[in-house]
């Protein structure tokens, strides 16, 4: 890999950014319409109406900027040592010049903000309304003291103002700004090379990601010229772009923008990043039970379907199961496993027993679940009397054959003569329908009354019991958002588990520094670790650690997730069990050698598979994600598919699929948001973009075997001897017991 | 009905930095361009807008949300943050969001169309559409030349069996003898957007006799008026009930097509909903030849947004329940370039007569859901 | 009136089958040359989007000039470039699952999950909304034949099922097909393309899926709504399998489908029976078959396993 030629290529590509894209943004108006500042102190304002804004120390960041640039770039001529020493002298400058000036550049905009509130303020008072207390409204313009901006906004509320859209909002760093903090870090992180215990942790850390990172950006690049093919520069009516500069300045600035909306609301906001979460939840999910698939040699898109199995039986514990909390909700959720781990199960068993496809059948009985949700969910299902004796008849001829199958010698008989028997039983069944469909005197359509079908016009089940529910965020601190709405910021006692995290991080470590310690002294240290971390936080302050609660739909569902990987991750690696799944995905021929039972762990792997799937409806039903404790016909199957695209992102390894589901949840939450934000974007954009890191991904990002293939990375990395190295024939993944039927 | 509460906090305040106002809008399923429920609102957001502008020289917003069951809460949340003042949700589907998500934004005003709320902030607006259904179903009763016609709901559920009822009441009101044929497209919210499928089910009542169907379908009425235009007309095979309407088709020019195929033969009409869909029975672009829009039943959701955005502007905003009948003008049926050589002047009487009755109270139009 | 009524069943079970037959005849050409093809449903949505947009731009000139003009090539087009990019969406899922030896299924999902996003967004683009494309004025004609009044690709579709017989079981390019599929090492020894045979496969699939999704938007209907096949590339696979692979066998599972949900579309709203019943019926039928209860499925050999020459 060139380093020298990839660093020195984005240097320029950041000079050249420097001059031509927006720095930084200092205003955005909902519909996307932006003032924008490039350095030093060009202004385009696209909404026509933003007072610009003086932001010091701008020739000094550009001066310095283009410095730190031109010694990355010149660094890439140098030989080894130099280079990497230049990389970090100038990383550094670039990375502290720009944080520096976006600091600088927030100041000037927060101050601005102040004072624009307050002749907004005076101004309102000059046109006064019935509502207005202006006297509390006069005290804020003539307010000696420093206020903040959300004290002045309360302040105009008790008198009678309410400001609902802040001057200056979405002010934020612009492209060149960003793509310096990117060449800066890029520089630091091939500079530090200089540091050689770092190279091998740092290569490995390269080689792992390359695959999803460069799947993601290549859909990222993909999606730039749909961005830009769909959405003309947001702005103000009658205003006109001048000259091609501007015009570029502005095709950057959506461009940059819309990948900002994608993401920033996620990573940035507490509101957001609980919804990231939230979306994310039902992914980790779903992803778990397909990844857990393919490592056993099984490609599980039964997800739906077993989703929306775990969903129905959840229903029915919530609605039913008499008792106290303790003991309801973790039934309920065990209901929600054993609903999806049946439904997996099943074609498990047909895989094992019958060598029936498992991909097939697991998509036909996404369908099979999809209908039977509806006959439970919408309006009571109505049989007329001729039906249903069509039904019965059905019924009784589906028993004989089942039972005439069980018989040993009546098989024969069909096996050897499968048309006869099936022409037979087909003119009986006509001829049987054709009687009792004859309407008879006294009929009475049949009107099915399921008891757990709310009456009215969505499909959906009855509330659940209190004692079924995982209360939402808010409700997790005790906040009741009828009474206090909005984001409530209340005290949180964070010292408790941020103290334990830290012990188990001491747990964790020791075990990796010495292996050889005994037991005792590293629990015994980590205790004491818990401990002091815990007595040093309450010093600090950190029990009533004041945090803001938004509302969101974010439920302990999300606990029972992660709870999820890690049984995955102990089931897998850590587990015999695991051990013959996985021995059994690599190779179905070698495991069962090995003394595997193949069909048993056919059946269980599916089981657990669907178990996972189903577990959502801790999400979706018990979780209240879908607005109410209840089921919905609408619960989004879909997020069974995506679990496919997680899985595979995440390598089928249960911490990356918690990350790759983690990023859908982000790009989820920003495609909604981009619905939003952009007049022609819709989230449509980010479905697109998961679909083709999917396809990227499949083809191994188009990168050479080099990154793609574990063990020649192994071997391009010195862990293996490369004659470890050889072709290995690719073994097909789903391979198993049914050959012998084929 | 609760005490109405009025939100004057909403009132103006133009600001130098930002628009003036900024509204949100949650479609439900099956999309802005639906040429229906959510198009109609849509427009009739639109209209407010410019018309508020060109009078007021107000800068105004509109934020537009395609949700997903998922999706929509955290959706209404983020134009709600934004600062919307006022946000509109057509569909019943949006009902639990919208009670969430009102009570976290005591400042936002919430319009939800065909469901009820009840919170401080929200207006809920309902609508009698058993009435205009039984207008529409009299005009159907009245010049069905076959005596059945069709009815093709959407998504099976007690709004739509409301349409169903009122249709049905008005045709057998009209013509005691005739039959209305029922089919639903489906049972989730997908059938608000498969024309394929109800353009089959208008495809099997027509080959049951039906000559006027009426669909109540939200998208999916579509496949029902593409019926309608592609096959044009159809040969009786049993004799014909005598109606106004023979008259009246013996004064209307046939339109090119429709003269080279249906020599013989007797024209297909479809009933429109919620918008005023009689213009889409125009295949040629000439209101004076045939059209096949026999009429539509207006489902005025456009003014209940127009009416939102206005009150919030002039801070009359009130919340509670709205029910629009044909008293309050928000059902009726269509009468325009398009159908009015079709619907005879007699008809236009007796309607008149009608529509007075349901106002005294002297008929009584029976509403599913309240049974 | 009972007659008019099987009669319009029959029509009605007739149209249902069309796009679901196109399609699983498209599967069988890919599945015998051992390449799983689970995109047909994506690749119908391509098919459709493609067929109405091109439609609608061909006949626009003179539509805009004189509303109902019509033109009665623009279909006819709009048909051909369905095709056209039906061959090449098959030809990613080709290219990635047989050059870069991608899982096949996985390839498969992400152009599905793909059928989705991207329509949107070019319709966005193209008309302002997310859900569907404007409506054409010049859809394919109507054909009629004694009773019954078809579109064109009905008829095609079932003329379709003798000539692929042929095809697959009578000409050298079919036995070719068949040995890819089958036994991919022994065909390679003895000088077939393996590859070759597998992008002709695939590629020929994807004309046909196409076609059943053309069939939806400007067949059977005027415009493209997202999502518009509903599952039937799905439903095709399973009538792949119903019918055993075989061009006869998926003429009957077809039929048997497209009557149920003609079936299916008639009870909604009528007191006679859930509609939702009948819908799971197909899919409840194929998994019996395809565990051996009812006749047995005996699927190409080496389907699914990416051939490495050695």
């Amino acid at each position: 890999m060139n380093e020298r030629l990839a660093l020195a290529a984005i240097a320029a590509l950041t000079l050249l950014s420097l001059w031509l894209a927006p720095w930084s943004a200092l205003n955005r108006e909902t519909g996307a319409r932006s003032a924008v500042l490039l350095l030093p102190n060009r202004i385009v304002d696209f909404t026509d109406r933003t007072t610009p804004v003086q932001v010091p120390g701008q020739g000094a960041v550009l001066v310095l900027s283009v410095i730190a640039l031109a010694g990355v770039a010149a660094a890439s001529a140098l030989r080894e040592r130099p280079r990497r020493v230049l990389w970090l002298v100038a990383g550094a400058l670039l990375v502290g010049t720009s944080v520096w000036g976006l600091g600088r550049f927030a100041e000037a905009v927060d101050l601005q903000r102040l004072l624009s509130v307050r002749d907004d303020v005076a101004s309102a008072i000059e046109r006064p309304r019935p509502t207005f207390d202006l006297e509390v409204l006069q005290a804020l313009v003539d307010a000696p003291e420093e206020l903040t901006i959300e004290e002045m906004v309360a302040r105009a509320r008790e008198g009678g103002l309410i400001i609902r859209r802040l001057p200056y909002t979405g002010a934020a760093l612009g492209p060149a700004a960003f793509l310096c903090l990117v060449t800066g870090a890029f520089a630091l992180l091939f500079g530090a090379r200089l540091v050689k215990p770092l190279n091998r942790p740092l290569d490995r850390a390269l080689a792992g990601v390359a695959v999803p990172a460069v799947s993601i950006l290549l859909a990222l690049a993909a999606a730039a010229v749909v961005i830009l093919a769909l959405q003309p520069t947001p702005r103000a009516s009658g205003f006109e772009i001048e000259g091609w500069l501007m015009a570029l300045t502005g095709r950057l600035d959506t461009l940059w923008f819309a990948y900002y909306t994608l993401f920033a609301d996620s990573l940035g906001t507490v509101r957001g990043f609980a919804d990231s979460l939230s979306f994310a939840t039902p992914l980790i999910f779903t992803g778990l039970a397909v990844g857990l698939g393919f490592r056993a040699g099984l490609f599980n898109i039964g997800a739906p379907g077993q989703m929306v199995l775990g969903a129905i039986f959840a229903m029915l514990a919530g609605l039913y199961l008499p008792g106290p909390t303790w003991l309801v909700l973790p039934l309920s959720v065990a209901a929600a496993a054993l609903g999806g781990g049946l439904w997996g199960a099943l074609p498990g068993w047909l895989k094992a027993r019958f060598g029936a496809n498992e991909v097939i059948n697991t998509i036909l009985l996404n369908f099979v679940a999809a209908s039977l949700l509806l006959f439970l969910l919408s309006s009571n299902p109505t049989f007329a009397a001729p039906a249903l004796r069509v039904i019965q008849l059905l019924a009784v001829v589906v028993g004989v054959m089942v039972v005439a199958l069980l018989v040993p010698k009546l098989r024969g008989v069909m096996k050897l003569r499968p048309r006869l028997v099936f022409a037979l039983v087909g003119v009986a069944l006509l001829v049987g329908a054709t009687i009792v469909s004859q309407p008879r005197p006294g009929d009475s359509p049949y009107v099915l009354n399921l008891p757990f079908r709310m009456p009215g016009s969505e499909p959906k089940s009855f509330e659940l019991q209190h004692t079924a529910r995982l209360p939402r965020l808010p409700a997790v601190f005790g906040i009741d958002l009828r009474e206090t709405p909005g984001t409530n910021v209340v005290p949180v006692d964070v010292a408790l588990p941020a103290a334990l995290l830290l012990g188990l991080v001491a747990l964790v470590a020791a075990n990796r520094w010495k292996r050889p310690e005994r037991y005792a002294a590293r629990v015994g240290s980590a205790a004491l670790v818990t401990l002091l971390a815990y007595a040093g936080l309450t010093a600090l302050g950190w029990r009533e650690a004041p945090l803001a609660i938004p509302p969101s739909n974010l439920n302990p569902s999300f606990l029972i997730a992660m709870a999820a990987a890690v049984f995955v991750h102990y089931f897998l690696f850590r587990t015999r069990f695991g051990y013959e799944l996985r021995a059994s995905g690599l190779s179905p021929r070698a495991a069962e050698y090995g003394g595997a039972n193949l069909r048993q762990n056919i059946v269980m792997a599916m089981a657990i598979s669907g178990a996972l799937a189903g577990l959502t409806a801790s999400h979706y039903v018990l979780g209240g994600a879908l607005e109410d404790y209840a089921l919905r016909q609408s619960i989004p199957t879909n997020d069974g598919f995506d679990g496919i695209a997680v899985a595979l992102l995440g390598g089928n390894s249960p911490v990356g699929i918690v990350l790759a589901a983690f990023l859908f949840g982000v790009l989820k939450n920003g495609g909604s948001l981009l619905n939003i934000t952009f007049s022609n974007l819709t989230r449509d954009v980010v479905s697109m973009i998961l679909a083709l890191v999917v396809l990227f991904i499949a083809a191994k990002g188009f990168l050479p075997e080099r990154f793609t293939n574990p063990l020649r990375r192994a071997k391009a990395l010195g862990d293996l001897p490369a004659e470890a190295v050889r072709d290995e024939p690719r073994h097909d993944a789903r391979e198993g017991p049914e050959e012998g039927r084929g | 009905m609760r005490a109405l509460l009025v939100l004057s906090l909403a009132a103006v305040l133009s600001f130098a930095f930002a628009q003036d106002y900024v509204f949100g809008l949650n479609f439900d399923a099956g999309g802005k361009f639906d040429d229906s429920f959510n198009q109609f609102t849509w427009q009739g957001m639109e209209q407010a807008i410019a018309e508020l502008r060109s009078e007021m020289g107000l800068e105004i917003d509109l934020l537009e949300f395609e949700g997903t069951p998922e999706t929509s809460a955290s959706g209404l949340r983020t134009m709600a943050s934004a600062g919307a003042e006022l946000i509109v949700a057509p569909g019943f589907n949006q009902a639990d969001p919208i009670a969430s998500v009102s009570a976290e934004f005591p400042d936002t005003a919430f319009v939800l169309i065909d469901a009820m709320v009840e919170a401080p902030n929200v207006r809920s607006v309902l609508f009698k559409e058993q009435e205009g259904s039984f207008l529409v179903g009299y005009i159907a009763g009245s010049l069905s030349q076959t005596g059945v016609v069709g009815f093709v709901g959407g998504m099976d559920i007690p709004l739509i069996r409301a349409f169903n009822l009122g249709y049905e009441e008005g045709v057998l009101y009209a013509c005691p003898n005739c039959t209305v044929l029922s089919n639903y497209v489906g049972v989730t919210p997908a059938a608000w957007n498969d024309p394929a499928r109800a353009k089959e089910i208008a495809t099997n009542q027509q080959a049951q006799g039906a000559d006027i169907i009426y669909a109540a379908a939200g998208g999916s009425g579509r496949g029902v008026i593409d019926f309608v235009t592609e096959t044009m007309c159809y040969r009786p095979t049993s004799p014909l009930r005598e109606t106004a309407l023979a008259a009246q088709l013996a004064q209307i020019p046939p339109y090119e097509a429709y003269a080279a195929a249906c020599e013989g033969a007797e024209p297909l009409f479809f009933i429109g909903v919620d918008d005023n869909q009689n213009p889409l029975g125009d295949t040629d672009g000439d209101p004076a030849t045939l059209n096949h829009g026999l009429t539509s039943m207006l489902k005025r959701v456009d003014v209940a947004a127009f009416n939102a955005a206005y009150d919030i502007v002039l801070g009359t905003f009130e919340a509670g329940t709205q029910v629009l009948g044909l008293a309050e003008e928000g059902v009726g049926f269509a009468l325009d370039e398009y159908n009015e050589a079709l619907i005879p002047q007699a008809l236009l009487v007796e309607l008149d007569v009608i529509q007075d009755m349901i106002l005294s109270g002297q008929l009584e139009v029976t509403d599913y859901r309240a049974q | 009136m009972e007659t008019v009524v099987l009669l319009t069943l029959l029509a009605s079970a007739l149209r249902a089958a069309t796009p679901l037959l196109l399609a699983a005849l498209g599967g069988l050409f890919s599945e015998r040359s051992g390449v799983v093809n689970i995109a047909l449903e994506g690749i119908m949505l391509f098919g459709a989007l493609t067929a109405a947009l091109v439609t609608y731009y061909v006949e626009l000139p003179f539509v805009r000039e004189a509303t109902g003009a019509r033109v009665w090539y623009a279909p006819w087009v709009g048909l051909l470039a369905a095709m056209i990019v039906g061959a090449l969406v098959a030809g990613v899922h080709a290219v990635v699952s047989i050059r870069y030896k991608a899982d096949q299924i996985i390839s498969a999902v992400a152009i599905n999950l793909m059928a989705i996003g991207v329509p949107a967004v070019i319709l966005t683009g193209l008309f302002g909304n997310s859900t569907t494309s404007g409506t054409i004025t010049n859809r394919l004609p109507m054909w009629s034949l004694g009773p019954f009044t078809f579109s064109p690709l009905v008829y095609l579709a079932f003329a379709l099922v003798p000539v692929v017989w042929f095809v697959v079981f009578r000409t050298p390019f079919g036995l070719r097909l068949r040995a890819v599929g089958e036994h991919p090492a022994a065909a390679d020894s003895v000088g077939i393309s393996v590859t070759g045979m597998r992008y002709a496969g695939v590629m020929l699939s994807g004309v046909l899926a196409a076609l059943g999704g053309a069939y939806l938007s400007i067949g059977a209907f005027n415009q493209f709504i997202t999502e518009m096949s509903g599952g039937r590339g799905f439903i095709a696979l399973a009538a792949l399998i119903f019918g055993k692979w075989h061009p006869l066998g998926v003429l009957g599972a077809t039929l048997l489908f497209g009557a149920f949900q003609a079936l299916e579309t008639q009870l909604g709203g009528s007191a006679l029976l859930p509609p939702t019943v009948v819908q799971s019926l197909p899919f409840i039928l194929t998994m019996l078959v395809l565990a051996g209860f009812v006749g047995r499925a005996v699927a190409p050999k080496a389907i699914g396993k990416p051939f490495t020459k050695s």
